[in-house]
């Protein structure tokens, strides 16, 4: 497929209301949903660089980011699982959760590496958000521990973690999403056959 | 005169005022048509909803019953609508392309304004396009 017949497939795909619809669910569910998995992962269990804000808000905040940031790349991840769709027979939902999931999650391996650099403790971003959500008292003691760590190593272990994490939650959005469309046509079946001819 | 019409309609019943008129025009003069049905390369109902992927000859069947001498055939393609329908004209020698085009802010009918402008600039005979 050329590059042009691709920019107009991927433009002719956004026409369908049904895309964009999927596209805005499994972008929530994955920034907030995955987020709050990738959140418990770095900020508890591994104890990262944060602003010293409640945990809930932080989890809102980089959540809310990572929304705002990554609903544009699953854009272009969407269309692209879609198309895997129509090569895999009747594999179609395992090659969709597949494809959507292990790019999300190749594209978001930089990620705990740039939420440092961006809103890590000590940037703007960190200092804004603790004067503008308040500090918290344990949070602020558990960043005293905070060791530095080779990006690379953090990289890794994204990718080790996000993959499971994303795949489970591009497969609850295609269900949701199917499950959603389903409810829609039984509800809508019994009104249109009331309709006048 | 007018022997064969070509409609392109988008695989549901949206493009359904088009195909109408079609048939109508086809039938007043004794035409064949030739019902090509235009689904997008990504389509969305191909992953979110299987069971909508509709039957390609479920929204011909009125027309059977409503248009019974009507002579008519039915073609698949997908991709670019005016590419298709530029094409499957020519193949297919009609005399006259009828379409659906969408109304402004709407998402139904097979071509946008603009698309609908391409297609008149680039079909090899007379198009009608009917708001959809």
């Amino acid at each position: 497929m050329r590059l042009v017949d691709g920019f107009e497939a991927v433009l002719a795909f956004y026409r369908q209301p049904l895309a964009v619809a999927a596209l805005l669910l499994s972008s929530l569910l994955l920034s907030f949903g995955g987020g709050a998995v990738m959140f418990y992962f770095h900020a508890i269990v591994r104890g990262e660089q944060g602003p010293a804000i409640a945990d809930v808000h932080h989890w809102l905040l980089d959540s809310g980011l990572g929304f705002v940031g990554l609903t544009p790349v699953l854009a272009v991840i969407l269309p692209l699982g879609v198309r895997a769709v129509s090569r895999a027979g009747r594999f179609g939902r395992q090659a969709y959760v597949l494809t959507v999931a292990v790019l999300f999650t190749v594209l978001t391996g930089p990620g705990p590496f740039l939420h440092n650099q961006l809103a890590g403790g000590g940037t703007p971003l960190a200092d804004f958000a603790t004067e503008l959500l308040g500090s918290d008292a344990g949070v602020a003691a558990r960043n005293l521990d905070v060791q530095e760590r080779a990006p690379l190593t953090e990289g890794l272990l994204q990718l080790a973690v996000g993959l499971p994490v994303y795949l489970f939650f591009t497969w609850l959005a295609l269900g949701l999403v199917r499950s959603a469309v389903g409810f829609g046509r039984r509800v809508s079946a019994p009104l249109s056959a009331t309709r006048c001819p | 005169m007018i022997t064969r019409i070509l409609v392109g309609t988008p695989t549901s019943e949206r493009g359904a005022g088009a195909l109408l008129a079609a048939a109508k025009l086809a039938d007043t003069h004794d035409a064949e048509l030739v019902v090509l049905q235009v689904a997008p390369v990504l389509d969305a109902r191909s992953v979110f909803d299987p069971n909508g992927v509709p039957d390609p000859g479920e929204h011909l069947r009125p027309l059977h019953r409503s248009f019974p001498q009507l002579r008519m055939r039915n073609q698949q393609a997908s991709g670019n609508p005016v590419r298709e329908v530029c094409r499957a004209a020519e193949q297919e020698g009609s005399d006259l392309i009828v379409v659906p085009q969408r109304r402004r802010g709407s998402v139904s009918g097979l071509l946008s304004r603009r698309a609908s402008k391409a297609l008149v600039q680039q079909a090899p005979c007379p198009v009608l396009l009917v708001a959809s």
